[in-house]
């Protein structure tokens, strides 16, 4: 029996590398999961590459991401609805998974380079996160680049995590128990904005839950030469976003746009996960071992044979969906800690 | 159009959870109110249906039988090595059976001594050859299994005992496995474990070296423990109340062995001066809570430690590659973290 499934594994394994090459290995020694290898070669096939990129496209494209997300599950109330932003009214999609309960929230950033992304494109994974995590998400279509350039976004970050906090009672939730997070653009978001409220001297959100973070807009860690091509996000597309994120390049180098340069002291506990495969990858274990040596409390886990983006599909990649689920667990046990 | 595409994609991928679901209905949630792992509640529910898995009924050597041949079914294809080799160490009193399990990309000098876990009782090197070949290949480090002594015919200390001459050996014969004495690390599951854990207590109380890491597998650390995951989790979950009391009843000579700490680490007078530990835990497992209560005691006195509880698990994951890929994912981030504190 266990000889059969050996000799079944490994020729599955053998028919897999026929169609598209040997798994990689990352300098960790750890090959790429199966799943999100034949992902890439199906991504690969819609992807004509670039530069240049066409924003229009790219932000349609983003609109087929519902397709390789978790499938939408059915909550208890979500409602579409508006709150005063710095700029105008934002638009937020809350759910909720127990109208009678006041649940711990969370103020959810989605990624998206700065530049692309909304409520719909993150529904899927916003919809797991509030069942899993037992939470009121509250997901924030902050103004993208680059009609709206930074700060814009960490504006918008800051604002609504202040309005949901005010508003916690009145949208179902705790005001006690708002915490911050998001993935990729959104980790970079949801770290400024924790670290912006520390500095205004008003209560941090309880927590940060950060996915993949982009902490530091100056591209310089090793990763990012590393993972610059064939995982995904490549290099050439995290140029393209920063250069429409950040009219001043040299702002990368600033603590106010790329949090892992700021003072880590005195900001909430964090939870982050990152990806094996990812060119934010050391930026996001470097920003984990910084919070820790600052002494935050600070639970880093790297999904070592993953790549960018498995935040967004936890529907057609079981390993991405166990990543995804094992995030909203911590999230689930820290937001309802006693 | 969209829609269509996602409805027939979500059919075709959710298709087994929706058909799980509903014949099995949802899985249990834990205290925390996290859901069981759905494989794992399948699992569960077919060896309730076919009566498997109650060693606690069965004489000692159908036990061992049925661990070793019932787990099989269980567990993950073992991957390639670069050599897998059959040998023997000197145990406390005789020769013991090892394993050598050297992955094809080796990284640094490190090597990982290994116990397995199965209360003491049962558990061979059969046992835990996928788990190690996984854990080797994936930490790119050596793996040293050893077949210490089995209660009730070798009861508590014979494997503690055996666990420390084995560490003892591998350290004078080092150069042969191409490692250095303070590159080992030592570690295990459940029991295997527990016999670590105490280990390192033993060799501080000696004077001897720390073994560069200790690897603790949802450890048991404290003998009749009353923590609330023992009350959660005690039926239904793999490891019961009646395995854990009938693996006790085998190892321990009598009462006064709960109190010492080489079973019970966690009432060690002092846990200063230990090696760096990674500690995983489960879920869904009795033992849960007194291995979360020993990363903190550990932390408190100053041992860096690497803690992560795989919210959705059972006990015994380790071994049960086969069954889902949330126990894959479990196993791969125990050898990631080893890899990381090797490095």
């Amino acid at each position: 029996m266990v000889e059969v499934r050996a000799r079944l594994a490994t020729t599955a394994l053998a028919v897999r590398e026929r169609a598209r090459g040997p798994l990689p290995r990352s300098d960790h020694g750890v090959r790429l999961d199966p799943g999100i290898h034949t992902l890439l070669g199906v991504l690969d096939a819609f992807d004509k590459g670039g530069p240049p990129f066409d924003l229009g496209k790219s932000r349609r494209a983003l609109r087929l991401a519902p397709l390789l997300d978790f499938p939408r599950r059915a909550l208890a109330a979500v409602s579409d609805r508006e709150l005063p932003g710095p700029g105008g009214p934002l638009a937020i999609r809350v759910y909720d998974p127990e109208p009678a309960a006041a649940l711990p929230i969370l103020v959810y950033l989605h990624g998206g380079g700065f530049a692309l992304g909304d409520l719909d494109s993150h529904d899927g994974i916003c919809r797991t996160l509030a069942s899993e995590a037992r939470c009121v998400v509250v997901a924030v279509a902050y103004r993208l680049a680059p009609e709206h350039p930074f700060p814009a976004a960490v504006d918008d970050a800051e604002a609504a995590f202040v309005w949901v906090r005010e508003h916690a009672a009145a949208l179902g939730g705790r005001p006690d128990r708002v915490a911050i997070g998001g993935d990729s653009a959104g980790g970079n978001l949801g770290a400024l904005a924790c670290m912006r409220l520390r500095d205004a001297g008003v209560a941090p959100p309880y927590l940060q839950a950060l996915v993949y973070p982009a902490s530091d807009l100056r591209r310089v860690l090793p990763s990012h030469e590393r993972f610059a091509a064939g995982f995904f996000l490549t290099a050439a597309k995290i140029r393209w976003y920063v250069s429409l994120y950040l009219e001043d390049p040299t702002l990368a180098y600033d603590a106010c746009a790329s949090p892992l340069l700021g003072q880590m002291q005195d900001l909430p506990p964090a939870i982050i996960h990152t990806a094996g495969f990812d060119p934010l990858r050391d930026e996001g274990v470097a920003y984990a071992e910084a919070l820790a040596a600052a002494g935050v409390p600070t639970v880093h886990r790297c999904h070592h044979d993953l790549i960018h983006g498995y935040f967004s599909f936890g529907g057609v990649v079981p390993a991405a969906r166990v990543a995804c689920l094992s995030f909203a667990d911590a999230l689930r046990v820290a937001l309802h800690r006693p | 159009m969209y829609a269509t595409l996602r409805a027939g994609l979500t059919r075709m991928t959710h298709a087994p959870e929706r058909l799980v679901r509903a014949v099995l209905g949802p899985p249990p949630r834990s205290d925390r109110g996290v859901e069981l792992d759905l494989q794992t509640h399948a699992l569960l529910r077919l060896m309730a249906l076919a009566r498997r898995g109650r060693l606690e009924q069965l004489s000692v050597a159908r036990a061992r039988r049925e661990y070793q041949h019932g787990g099989a079914l269980l567990d993950l294809p073992a991957p390639s090595l670069a050599e897998r080799r059959d040998f023997a160490l000197d145990g406390a009193s005789g020769p013991l059976p090892a394993r050598l399990y050297r992955p094809a990309e080796v990284r640094g000098e490190g090597l990982l001594l290994w116990f397995h876990g199965g209360g003491y009782v049962v558990g061979n090197l059969e046992t835990h050859a996928s788990a190690c070949a996984t854990l080797a290949t994936r930490a790119g480090c050596p793996v040293v299994a050893v077949d210490y002594r089995k209660a009730p015919e070798h009861p508590f200390p014979s494997a503690s005992d055996d666990g420390l001459a084995a560490l003892r050996w591998l350290r004078t014969h080092a150069g042969e496995l191409q490692t250095r004495p303070e590159a080992i690390a030592i570690g295990g599951d459940s029991a295997g474990a527990n016999l670590s854990a105490g280990l390192c207590l033993r060799l501080r109380d000696a004077g001897e070296a720390q073994p560069r890491v200790q690897v603790l597998a949802y450890p048991l650390t404290q003998i009749g423990s009353t923590r609330p995951s023992r009350r959660h989790f005690g039926a239904g979950f793999m490891l019961s109340d009646e395995l854990i009391g009938w693996f006790r009843g085998h190892y321990l000579r009598g009462p006064d062995d709960r109190q010492d700490p080489l079973l019970s680490p966690l009432l060690a007078a002092r846990h200063d001066g230990l090696a760096p530990a990674i500690i995983h835990t489960a879920g869904f497992d009795p033992l849960r809570d007194e291995g979360q209560a020993y990363a903190e005691v550990l932390r408190a006195a100053g041992v860096e430690v690497d803690y992560s509880c795989h919210e959705r698990l059972i006990h015994g994951y380790l071994t049960m590659g086969g069954v889902s890929q949330a126990n894959r994912a479990a196993i791969h981030a125990l050898a990631d973290d080893l890899r990381d504190r090797l490095a």
